[in-house]
């Protein structure tokens, strides 16, 4: 009460009003609502004038396009929400393709098959594992940590496939992709099947909760007892692991494993969580907002590419809009710099 | 006497509905150095605050050489030519500390548009400041290389540099060793002999006995006290001090059976002594025992806590928790066996804010809220902490409402209403369980705590408010330097008493 009087006075008047809006119109619900509105907004014109992207079709390739993005996008999401960040994501997914490559080259059938999933995704758990390791055990910043093990994931890649690409013809493993059950292929259950998944975690069980805990305040959970480093490390593990199986379904799509494959895709993945309203900060936002991420970045690529626009345009336009969508967010957040 | 420099006439202040100052009367001389005491809460560090410009008083009026202020920011008081130094740290770390010293007067050559840095001439000058008050410190030094304590006299030095006419230091030694304290004793001759007027705040006697001229003593935000130095005894300004209204009566606390201590911290030391004297000391507490932990800020109260409870290692000593060896100590392992830290920061080591209030209210007890794959219980973590905060009388929407919409008060209720959900809690840490809260969120907590005591739960209560752990506590001990210095009984509380071992008068 001695001190700062003016800075402690403010957020006690922001939660006065905050406590006098009616519930449903407060500002982090309006916050959440403006990303929608702006999407909608490109969305129904497109549709109106051209009918074909919203077709049946349309929308499953759209989906499809996305698959690989969302588990990446799911993994990212959770380290953001437990307050790290992970680069490391693309160069896994990479990594996975190839290790699925060696493991099928010269294997036919659906047990290579299965073993080739999984070592696609051993990779990425390990990948994942060292990650955290380093973040949690070694106290590395997991931008710089997850920096090294880009470069490092993407070497492993390279002496792997010896710099080239390794073409699969395992039947079983190509039908990950082009398999469908009522019109929807399997890479598009597999998102949605993770996606609840993670949501039921984060939501529903104690492991969800210590995420949110260390990622809005580490020390608070460590002084209510909770086990932060492990709760660290599982979850760089479980980017590490969507990141792998991310890998291995893309190998199935474009038929061979590719060391490179995957570079870049980092920008998507933590761009998804961001614009879908998760904190970079840690602890705040819902795994459904990553999922929200991914559609939008995914119907505005589809949708420019109907409008025929160059891809080269496509990327200046996707930068633009990640920054819109956050200082949308900030607007009616009322976030400032200081 | 000589005209003053600045004057305080009839000047109150108000946060809200809560009264902090009123009518504050008080003229500063030239060249003379104002000691302003009183206890934690008096309103030293608002008056402090508003002379500096940096908060507007309510009422009455603030004149300097005679004019009246009109505008109260920062850069008017400083126009004034008024310094202040707070109690938190203002330097930006990664700077060198010359940098610090010149932040904002940058010495620039050439057009001042460009403004090319003369660096060298910086540091030259940065380190004549320096030198001139004979501490060790290097100007290229980066603030983070250096002390917290050598950052607090780089404040200083910063602070004097600007050539104030006044200068405000706001518990100066708080932070500082007792060879810094006698260079701060240095400087404020210095000060003194260059004509400087200075005010500072300070809990310890014998820095107000070496430095200064004049005494103004607060309580609950009125003068009560107002001499120069020598004319007054240090009993005389204890009395001044406290004989604060209790805000409540003392409150009835249950019988406490003469059973062996739950808690019993043997031999026990935080901190390397001063000087090499054995400081260690003991400390025991019973099943449904009440005690207060008094002494000033970085008398190491807290430290004692969170060592205990094993947020980091003592130095010394042993623990023993319900008559076994508790040596490897860690917040879970405490959890688990019933020992609970509620921490003084709430903000900082507390609550979660981007969380909802039963979410940070069964934080640490998550275990027994959830079942198979670790599947929460979320109808029952709700009945539970709406049960808990209705024993607090929180004041809330829902339980699922974000921990941060919370007054500070209610917030306070939601950390501490992790003690009723714990499982079998056996002795309580609270560190400043009702600091910056209202009067009857604290009366909501004192009663929950003697609840809990009636239960057997031993609780040891952390507070920089006297009043309060006299109202509350079955004994009083008092730290100093580390370590507990005396021990007060609930019949033999004196409030005077236990200021003077505080303070060391």
């Amino acid at each position: 009460m001695s001190t700062a009087p003016t800075s402690t006075q403010k957020p006690s008047d922001d939660a006065a009003t905050a406590a006098r809006r009616p519930a449903f119109f407060n500002r982090q619900r309006l916050a959440s609502l403006v990303v929608w509105i702006a999407f909608a907004c490109y969305v129904i014109p497109l549709a109106i004038a051209q009918p074909q992207f919203i077709s049946f079709y349309n929308i499953i390739s759209i989906l499809m396009l996305i698959s690989v993005y969302a588990l990446i996008g799911f993994g990212e999401g959770v380290v953001v929400l437990s307050g790290g960040i992970d680069l490391s994501v693309g160069s896994i997914v990479g990594l996975a393709g190839v290790v699925a490559a060696v493991i099928l080259t010269g294997h036919s059938g659906v047990g290579w098959c299965l073993v080739a999933i999984a070592g696609g995704v051993l990779a990425g758990l390990l990948i994942g594992a060292f990650n955290g390791i380093a973040v949690a055990l070694l106290n590395i910043p997991s931008f710089v940590a997850t920096l090294g093990t880009l470069s490092i994931a993407l070497g492993v890649g390279y002496v792997f496939s010896a710099g080239q690409q390794i073409s699969i013809d395992n039947d079983p493993f190509l039908n990950i992709s082009i398999n469908a059950y009522f019109g929807i292929p399997i890479p598009i259950y597999i998102m949605f099947i993770v996606f609840l998944l993670l949501w039921l975690v984060l939501s529903k069980t104690r492991f969800g909760r210590y995420i949110y805990a260390v990622g809005g305040n580490i020390q608070a959970a460590f002084v209510a007892g909770l086990p932060i480093r492990r709760v660290l490390i599982s979850a760089f593990v479980i980017s590490g692991g969507l990141s792998g199986l991310a890998g291995v379904l893309l190998a199935a799509q474009i038929t061979a494993g590719i060391a490179s494959t995957g570079s870049g895709y980092e920008l998507t993945a933590i761009a998804a969580p961001v614009i879908g309203g998760i904190s970079l900060a840690g602890g705040r936002g819902s795994i459904a907002g990553a999922l929200f991420g991914v559609i939008l970045l995914g119907t505005i690529d589809n949708g420019l590419t109907i409008l025929n626009v160059s891809p080269f345009y496509q990327h200046i336009i996707r930068g633009f809009i990640i920054i819109l969508a956050v200082f949308l967010d900030t607007i009616a957040s009322r976030r400032k710099l200081v | 006497m000589s005209e003053p420099i600045l004057e305080c006439l009839e000047i109150g202040k108000r946060f809200g509905t809560t009264p902090v100052l009123s009518r504050i009367d008080l003229r500063l001389q030239i060249g003379r150095v104002t000691a302003l005491m009183g206890e934690n809460g008096a309103g030293k560090s608002t008056l402090l605050n508003i002379i500096a410009g940096l908060i507007a008083p309510t009422t009455g009026e603030l004149r300097i050489d005679g004019e009246p202020v009109r505008e109260f920011t920062p850069s008017a008081g400083q126009a004034h030519g008024i310094q202040i130094v707070t109690q938190e740290l203002s330097l930006v770390p990664h700077l060198t500390v010359a940098d610090n010293i010149f932040l904002g007067r940058e010495l620039t050559a050439g057009s001042k548009h460009v403004g090319y840095l003369q660096s060298r001439r910086m540091f030259d000058e940065a380190q004549a400041a320096i030198d001139a008050f004979g501490v060790p410190i290097n100007a290229r030094d980066r603030v983070e290389q250096i002390s917290l304590s050598y950052a607090q006299i780089v404040e200083i030095i910063r602070a004097y540099h600007r050539r104030p006419r006044i200068l405000l230091l706001d518990e100066p030694t708080s932070s500082l060793t007792s060879n810094e304290t006698q260079h701060l004793f240095d400087i404020v001759d210095k000060l003194r002999a260059d004509g400087t007027t200075v005010v500072f705040t300070t809990h310890k006697m014998d820095e107000v006995e070496r430095m200064a001229d004049d005494i103004a003593v607060l309580r609950d935000g009125e003068i009560t006290l107002k001499a120069a130095a020598r004319d007054l005894s240090s009993a005389e300004v204890v009395n001044a001090m406290v004989g604060r209204k209790l805000a409540e009566q003392r409150l009835v606390l249950p019988e406490v059976a003469d059973v062996p201590p739950v808690l019993a911290v043997e031999h026990y030391a935080t901190r390397a002594a001063d000087g090499g004297a054995d400081t260690a000391f003991d400390f025991a507490i019973r099943p449904g025992e009440i005690i207060g932990l008094a002494g000033i800020a970085g008398a190491g109260r807290t430290a004692f806590l969170k060592s205990v409870y094993g947020l980091h290692p003592a130095r010394q000593g042993r623990v023993r928790l319900a008559g076994a060896d508790y040596a490897d100590r860690s917040p879970s392992r405490s959890l688990a066996r019933g020992l609970i830290y509620i921490p003084e920061s709430r903000k900082e080591a507390g609550l979660v804010l981007s969380q909802g209030i039963a979410a940070n209210a069964i934080l640490a007890n998550l275990g027994r809220f959830s079942g198979i794959a670790g599947w929460l219980k979320t109808s029952r973590e709700h009945d539970v902490t709406r049960e808990a905060l209705e024993a607090l009388r929180t004041k809330y929407e829902s339980t699922r409402a974000s921990v941060a919409q919370l007054s500070g008060g209610n917030q306070q209720k939601a950390l501490v209403a992790r003690c009723l959900i714990a499982d079998d809690p056996k002795v309580l840490l609270l560190d400043e369980p009702t600091r910056g809260i209202d009067v009857g969120a604290k009366a909501d907590i004192y009663e929950i705590i003697v609840e809990l005591a009636r239960h057997g739960v031993a609780i040891v209560v952390s507070s920089s408010e006297l009043p309060e752990l006299m109202t509350l506590s079955h004994r009083i001990a008092v730290f100093k330097d580390g370590f507990i210095a005396r021990t007060f009984e609930r019949d033999a509380f004196q409030e005077a008493d236990i200021v003077r071992t505080a303070i060391g008068a």
